[in-house]
């Protein structure tokens, strides 16, 4: 009988446990925190954090019970994540819930979103500086991007075993967008600059915002065929909301279909952040290049609205540059506060939406064009 | 230079007259500031006079609902495009306050009814001035205005 | 900062260098900018073509109206800056529009907007002409300039 409980206890969690895995389920419970305490980005981190606790239960290997063992049930729902699936279907949610109506009055400011796209490239160059490979630099330097979704696709298309890592990376400081960028916006704008007021935005019809997203998909995807995933369901669900005749598919996409990718997404990155898998030199490396790669982007938006401001008529403020990393709604939110501190009557939200939602197409755009070179 | 002689010199009607020309005209016209709202001349009536536009805006508004805006200095309003047969064929109205110089029609009628190197020089204007004013009516330049 | 390690790892520019990052990046950044550039590019002129599709007949008046452009020198071309006031005025002749015909009888639109009571109707009616808001055709007729509108009241 001594025996038959030495064994049992020798399956238990208590005794397989490693300080791995406790570091990383107090990570977890952080992550559950910050999202229903502080409301730090919940539907993301909430599903994240709980995925880290079950990632880093100790289980008997053999068993079938680990996200990295073959035919466990966690493996199976990995599958979606290792293959690319679940990205594209958040993108279709995402489509199906985004108005691309201030991007469409003012394209100029699409500008941004494309200049907060340097990032990427600047922390690729930093992370195949740092003893990185090629694919895991393209990989690490997407964080950049401020787009989970986009992040996990691409990692799971050229370096699948830092999809840990570089997911958390990723969600972490797109929950954290009101922490790291107010004080890089307030360190490369003027008080003046702040303070300056946008234009209201013209009508834009019906009938622009349903061919909006063909052209912006087909345009896109012969540039770089590569972004097809994203991009063309980002713009298919986008058609779906704007045609109306097809509003139950877009309710679908972007209420229950969104919900459950996120649900298995959220879980299965955060089951994948396994103490002995997770936590590496490489991954301190990547939380640290991940943050560089996000303040980077969020400076490169600032500074080329600046520069755009020394040629335009009517000056743009240039926090919308901020906005330019996709992490919708986050970074416009941000931007409208950071705003608002110096003007309550100025109302930004509606402006920073532009650049922010062209993040989201820069960063597909990106995505594809590192996948195209890599491969 | 008066300001009659000056907005004469402009008017693409009078503008190929050399300067002893347009001096001879400058005692035909008379100066009238006018104020929007105001109606220089109704559709229908006798006409009397024509008016050469020196600051503002007139809506000269024709048959079927067809109306040319008459918006810079040396506009004229005047010979085909709105008398016919001695009657108005059209209304105009002041649209934006300014100054026109007032015309006797007969004055000018006679001065285009005759066989003279002037005459020929101000229907040769007008009929330019018809062509980019008024080109909906290709046969104003031509149509006599008795 | 350069360097490689004992198992033959590139470190800091050397590994850039030996992996063509700069290249990489230079090509990636163009390629976005280039993307988005473009799409910027084309939707800034998509209400134009939505306003042609949704007035046909201002195609034939377009191509009319470009081989008669000097006919038109008093529209100015230039991007308006209207006051709100100003702004209210082309909304409210809008509406008037809107209940006419594509083509626009200007004495009409005078008498409409007499009519509805709208206050100094000559001198709108000749600032919406000056904006090049209403515009002449050839025929003595005016049309309603949409695009010209949008932009200029919003």
């Amino acid at each position: 009988m001594d025996t038959l409980f030495l064994e049992f206890f020798q399956n238990t969690g208590f005794y397989l446990c490693d300080y791995r895995n406790i570091i990383m389920i107090i990570v977890g419970m952080i992550f559950i925190y910050l999202g229903i305490a502080k409301d730090y980005e919940p539907l993301l981190l909430v599903p994240i954090g709980f995925g880290m606790l079950v990632g880093n239960i100790p289980v008997f290997k053999g068993l079938g019970l680990g996200i990295y063992e073959n035919n466990s049930v966690l493996h199976y729902l990995y599958f979606g994540v290792t293959q690319g699936i679940y990205p594209p279907l958040i993108f279709l949610g995402i489509g199906a819930m985004t108005d691309f109506s201030t991007l469409l009055a003012r394209p100029v400011l699409m500008l941004l979103g494309a200049a907060a796209q340097a990032g990427i490239f600047i922390t690729f160059l930093g992370a195949l500086a740092l003893g990185f490979l090629p694919k895991e630099s393209a990989a690490i330097g997407i964080i950049g991007g401020a787009d989970g979704p986009t992040a996990i696709f691409l990692t799971a298309k050229l370096a699948p075993h830092l999809i840990g890592p570089i997911a958390v990376a990723a969600y972490s400081y797109m929950a954290l967008v009101p922490v790291i960028q107010p004080p890089i916006m307030k360190l490369l704008t003027s008080r003046k600059e702040r303070l300056i007021r946008m234009e209201e935005p013209r009508q834009v019809s019906k009938r622009e915002k349903m061919i909006f997203p063909v052209i912006a998909f087909l345009l896109c995807c012969f540039l770089a065929p590569a972004a097809l995933p994203l991009l063309g369901m980002l713009c298919f669900g986008n058609l779906l909301k704007e045609a109306v005749v097809t509003e139950r598919l877009a309710v679908t996409a972007r209420t229950a279909l969104i919900d459950i990718a996120t649900i298995l997404l959220g879980l299965t990155v955060g089951a994948s952040t396994q103490g002995d898998v997770f936590l590496t030199q490489n991954s301190v490396k990547i939380f640290v290049l991940g943050a560089l790669s996000f303040c980077i982007a969020t400076a490169c938006g600032l500074l080329f609205a600046k520069f755009m401001n020394l040629f335009l008529k009517k000056k743009i403020n240039p926090l919308l540059g901020a906005a330019g990393v996709s992490a919708v709604p986050d970074s416009a939110r941000v931007v409208h506060v950071v705003g608002q501190r110096e003007d309550p009557s100025n109302f930004l939200l509606m402006h920073a939406m532009a650049p922010n939602v062209s993040g989201v197409i820069g960063s597909a755009i990106a995505a594809g064009v590192l996948w195209s070179l890599m491969i | 230079m008066d300001s009659s002689a000056a907005c004469l010199s402009e008017s693409i009607i009078f503008k190929g007259l050399d300067a002893r020309d347009i001096d001879s005209l400058v005692p035909l016209f008379s100066r009238r500031t006018v104020v929007p709202g105001e109606i220089l001349a109704q559709a229908g009536h006798g006409t009397q006079f024509f008016f050469l536009l020196e600051e503002g805006a007139l809506l000269v508004a024709m048959e079927e609902g067809r109306a040319v805006v008459l918006n810079r200095p040396g506009d004229f309003a005047g010979l085909s495009m709105v008398s016919h047969n001695g009657t108005n064929t059209a209304t105009i109205t002041v649209l934006e306050k300014g100054a026109v110089w007032v015309v006797s029609c007969l004055k000018i009628l006679d001065l285009t009814g005759h066989d003279t190197q002037m005459a020929a020089i101000i229907m040769e204007g007008w009929q330019q001035f018809c062509k980019e004013k008024a080109p909906f009516c290709s046969n104003l330049a031509e149509t006599g205005v008795i | 900062m350069n360097g490689v390690d004992a198992v033959g790892v590139l470190y800091g520019l050397e590994a850039i260098n030996a992996h063509n990052g700069w290249a990489i990046s230079v090509v990636g950044v163009t390629i976005v900018f280039t993307g988005l550039v473009s799409l910027s590019v084309l939707i800034s002129q998509l209400h134009k073509l939505v306003t042609l599709y949704n007035n046909p007949g201002r195609i034939k008046k377009l191509f009319a109206l470009k081989s008669k452009s000097a006919a038109k020198a008093g529209t100015p071309k230039k991007h308006l800056v209207l006051t709100e006031a100003q702004k209210q005025i082309c909304r409210q002749y809008n509406l008037l529009a809107q209940t006419m015909d594509d083509v626009i009888s200007l004495p009409k639109l005078l008498r409409m907007a007499e009519l509805s009571g709208l206050k100094e109707p000559h001198a709108n009616i000749n600032f919406l002409v000056k904006s090049g808001i209403l515009c002449a055709d050839e025929q003595g007729y005016f049309r309603w300039d949409e695009d010209r509108f949008i932009r200029a009241v919003s």
